[in-house]
């Protein structure tokens, strides 16, 4: 226990600075996060009615790793099942250690209403655990719309926690933060996806990302990304070999450094 | 569809070309400025302009050039040039100019900027050397130059210490001769505010005597003699690379243009510009040694400022070379020429259309000793005389990718490394990545890598920029760089870092109406400012915001009206802003011997540390970034009269006139009153 003291510092720091998001898959975090307008299966962690892009069921699997502790990483896994022009999906999110850890659970529906316009929501449990300090668990909402200028322009908004939710238990500090984001693409080919987000965080400052998604040939994409506060930089490639795709990401902090993620997807 | 646009584009471009015979300075000023980004004040540029302005006269013969031709047009990305031969390679020669419009990257605004400098016909048939031509056919180019600030400053004073010995006048002659592109010689004298004009003039070299100025430079150079490409004898520049290894002279750096990071080595031109430090001075040439391979060999002695000390052997030693060229005080004369530089090496090059790699090999070595600074960040700067550098360098084009890099080792020193990538991803979106590592005790007199600090050493960094032309109108650029100082700095007294980011919209609807928002983010770190026993680092931050818009009126009159804010933020203190507005006006009717444009600025800066930096008109071949700090009012009026055919002449006024002060600068350059005014006068002969 005390040897993963200084490990309870650094997770009480990146939650509160790095987890204000969940983590939203390889792809996504490649592309700095900016994911506010992007349809990815991992939209479920970002704007729901992003899962609206799916054609056929989808199930995916990521691991992250973060490199300053000795086995702190993150998994998830995702599942997006459309229907007509409906869309439900199921995500789970683990982030900690054995003696600690964090777990958010969802699920999601969203509704296209022709090629335009899409919505979406989803409900989310969070569970804190602490060996030996018992568990606190609550319940959040996120909410979301996607709109088509036109083929190339797209635009999408979504908030997360509108109502403000936080754990009941009184000994624990974390909360799961509020914030709307703002953000568009721009697909001037079929083989980029350039993607602009702006943040806001109640408890925080306006953060602003940006990312790239270029398919470089139809086996694979190259990616990339930033994002303003704090500076972070994000690579990542994406192999698509029929129906089976692996997505590698690297976020690179300042205080942090390196994170790797890998993602792979099957759609059936 | 395609038709129409074609007539369109012909239309614009014809307008273009037309409107450009008319103004031939507007577009390199215009140019200069786009990727030019903070020069330091009163910066000669006029190699870059002589180059423009000589293409004007001289097109480049698109279906008879060479990449180091073509990069020598500085607004042209590696990849349009590499695309460029491509086409050419799959297509044969281009037949018209507007076949540009369909080789991938070339957008309308690249091909606008190009038109005025290249052409498809064979032109310089009369190339021959002899001396009935040289006198018939060179173009001969005069300029005298006289400036100075009408106030009395403090320096020119009765003092009993340090003041300027000589008068406050400046002078600046300056003759290029040009003959095809075969034969190219110049001379230039200067002498800055402050400087003896003839008195005390020592000698600068071997190669040149003596000196009957502050300063004089001058070369002659002989190029595309057979297997001798280029051959300078005088004053020259070597560019190779990614100017790590082996770089005199400016290099682009970051600037709104996000490909500036991917630099345009030119290797070996002739030097005309009057800057006084970076340069070399002997001999140089290119050979042809076998088809595409290339060998530069050059030598060059020079004699540098230093302030010198001794030490305890009585040996005369030096801890940094001293690059401002200005020698006004007893002092400043005293270290004029003090210590002597010797440079000899060769660079070995290979090229072919889609790949270029390079070596380079060289020994700087001097007749005073180096030694360290004694503050800690000093620790790993040269000591010793001798230093022998190498480099490898590399550039490939597959598909729409661009690679390029360069290493480059320092003999019992340090190694560096660049390595970047260009990539078209669509038609209307261009990426640049560049990673770079400059160790700590990477030694060398001649790199100009790509930096956040002023020199390319104990740095690392990722940049990456994007290029958006969604439409014709619109323009989108960005950039985000990351840096870290693995050793201390000069007021950092610990490893640190930071990032920067550019963002920058330009809208341009028609050909007289631009707007432009930029946003630009910069933190550091820094010592704190408070009295601790050790000091620890503060965030300093340093963030812009402009508008600019840019408008005309009729043929004749063009206004152009900038808002710039600039906020600065360190540690806990309080943030504190800077303001600056003002308006241009520029009067150029087309069939009118006078030109001229005034300029009215407001500023408030709260401090120097929110001071705002902006481009300003001035004669030819002079670039000028005003530095607006204070309070208060600047205004500059510049006119040009065309005298004759041939002959041109200048003149410029410009005042500060500030706010509730009763001295203007210090040290040395106060002066008592709240204005500051300076002249400029400058007459150019052709012929």
């Amino acid at each position: 226990m005390r040897r993963n003291l200084p490990l309870f510092f650094i997770l009480s720091f990146t939650i509160s600075h790095t987890f204000g998001q969940y983590n939203q898959g390889a792809r996504l975090t490649a592309m700095g996060n900016a994911s506010a307008a992007v349809k990815d299966v991992w939209s479920l962690n970002a704007n729901p009615a992003g899962i609206t892009g799916k054609k056929s069921p989808v199930a995916t699997l990521n691991y992250a790793r973060y490199l300053f502790g000795d086995e702190l990483s993150e998994q998830s896994f995702a599942f997006v099942l459309p229907f007509d022009n409906n869309f439900a999906g199921i995500s789970i999110n683990r982030y900690g250690i054995s003696e600690f850890n964090e777990i958010k659970a969802g699920f999601g529906l969203a509704k296209s209403f022709g090629d335009a316009l899409s919505i979406g929501m989803k409900g989310n449990i969070h569970q804190i655990k602490i060996t030996n300090y018992g568990n606190a668990t609550t319940f959040s909402v996120d909410a979301g719309v996607n709109y088509a200028l036109n083929k190339r322009i797209g635009f999408g908004l979504y908030v997360n926690n509108p109502s403000s939710q936080e754990y009941k238990a009184t000994n624990v500090e974390t909360h799961i933060p509020t914030a709307i984001h703002l953000g568009g693409t721009y697909a001037p080919s079929n083989k980029l996806i350039l993607a602009a987000t702006v943040s806001k965080d109640f408890d925080s400052k306006f953060d602003v990302a940006i990312g790239v998604d270029y398919k470089f040939y139809e086996l694979l994409s190259l990616r990339g990304g930033l994002s303003a506060k704090p500076f972070k930089q994000y690579f990542g490639i994406g192999l698509n070999y029929q129906k089976l795709m692996m997505d590698i990401a690297i976020e690179s902090h300042p205080q942090i450094g390196y994170t790797p993620q890998i993602g792979l997807s099957y759609a059936f | 569809m395609r038709f129409k646009l074609l007539i369109l584009a012909t239309f614009l471009l014809i307008g273009f070309v037309a409107k450009a015979q008319t103004q031939e300075d507007q577009l390199i000023k215009d140019l200069i400025e786009s990727i030019a980004e903070n020069l330091p004040e009163d910066y000669d540029l006029s190699e870059l302009q002589d180059r423009l302005t000589y293409y004007r006269k001289h097109p480049i013969n698109l279906n008879n050039t060479n990449a180091e031709e073509l990069k020598t047009l500085v607004f042209l990305s590696p990849l349009q040039i590499s695309n460029l031969f491509e086409h050419i390679k799959k297509n044969g020669k281009l037949i018209d100019l507007l076949e540009l419009q369909s080789i991938p990257e070339f957008d309308l605004t690249s091909i606008q900027r190009l038109l005025p400098f290249v052409t498809l016909n064979q032109t310089g048939t009369v190339d021959k050397i002899t001396a009935a031509n040289l006198a018939k056919y060179g173009n001969n180019d005069l300029i005298l130059r006289y400036g100075r600030v009408i106030e009395k400053t403090k320096g020119y004073t009765d003092l009993p210490g340090s003041r300027y010995l000589g008068t406050p006048d400046r002078y600046l002659l300056r003759y290029r001769y040009t003959y095809s592109n075969r034969v190219s010689a110049s001379l230039i004298m200067e002498k800055d505010a402050g400087e003896y004009l003839f008195k005390n003039a020592k000698p600068a070299s071997y190669f040149f005597p003596s000196n009957y100025t502050d300063f004089m430079s001058g070369h002659l150079a002989i190029l595309n003699m057979g297997r001798f490409k280029k051959i300078v004898l005088g004053d020259y520049t070597m560019q190779f690379g990614q100017a790590l290894t082996l770089w005199s002279g400016f290099a682009f750096g970051k600037s709104p243009d996000v490909t500036g990071v991917v630099k345009r080595d030119v290797g070996l031109r002739p030097y005309t510009s009057a800057n006084e430090f970076a340069f070399l001075r002997g001999a140089a040439a290119t050979v042809e040694v076998v088809k595409n391979l290339e060998f530069s060999p050059f030598i060059s002695h020079r004699k540098l400022d230093a302030s010198l000390s001794t030490n305890a052997d009585g040996e005369l030693t030096l801890s940094t070379i001293n690059e401002t060229g200005l020698h006004r005080t007893q002092n400043e004369i005293n270290n004029k020429n003090s210590t002597e530089q010797i440079v000899y090496g060769g660079v070995l090059q290979y090229r072919t259309n889609g790949l270029s790699v390079g070596a380079v090999a060289y020994h700087t070595s001097f007749n005073r000793l180096f030694v360290p600074g004694a503050s800690l960040y000093q620790s790993f700067n040269f000591a010793g005389k001798e230093l022998t550098n190498v480099g490898a360098h590399y550039s490939y084009t597959y598909k729409n990718f661009y690679f390029f890099g360069e290493f480059g080792k320092a003999i019992d020193a340090g190694l560096a490394y660049v390595n970047g990538a260009l990539v078209s991803l669509s038609s209307t979106v261009s990426a640049v990545v560049l990673h770079r590592n400059y160790q700590k005790n990477y030694h060398n007199f001649f790199n100009q890598a790509t930096a956040e600090a002023s020199e390319a050493i104990n740095e690392k960094g990722l940049y990456a920029g994007l290029n958006i032309n969604p439409s014709k109108a619109w323009s989108i650029q960005f950039y985000g760089d990351y840096f870290k100082y693995p050793w201390l700095r000069f007021r950092v007294d610990a490893p640190s870092d930071g990032y920067e980011f550019l963002g920058q919209v330009t809208y341009s609807p028609t050909k007289t109406f631009r707007a432009i928002l930029r946003f630009k983010t910069e933190t550091k770190q820094q010592n704190t400012n408070l009295t601790v026993p050790f000091n620890y680092l503060d965030d300093v931050k340093r963030e812009n915001y402009r508008a600019e818009v840019k408008w005309a009126i009729g043929k004749s009159f063009g206004f152009q009206n900038r808002v710039e804010v600039v906020q600065f933020k360190k540690g806990a203190a309080n943030a504190e802003f800077g303001y600056l507005a003002y308006q241009d006006v520029s009067y150029s009717p087309l069939s009118s011997r006078l030109t001229g444009n005034i300029r009215v600025a407001y500023f408030n800066t709260a401090s120097y540390d929110s001071r705002i930096y902006a481009y300003e008109d001035d004669v030819l071949y002079n670039f000028t970034f005003g530095l607006y700090n204070g309070k208060g009012l600047r205004g500059y009026a510049n006119i040009k009269y065309k005298l004759a055919k041939r002959l041109d002449v200048w003149g410029r006024y410009a005042i500060y006139n500030y706010d509730n002060v009763e001295t203007v600068g210090s040290g040395l350059d106060e002066i008592q009153g709240k204005m500051k005014s300076e002249m400029r006068v400058q007459l150019r002969y052709q012929f």
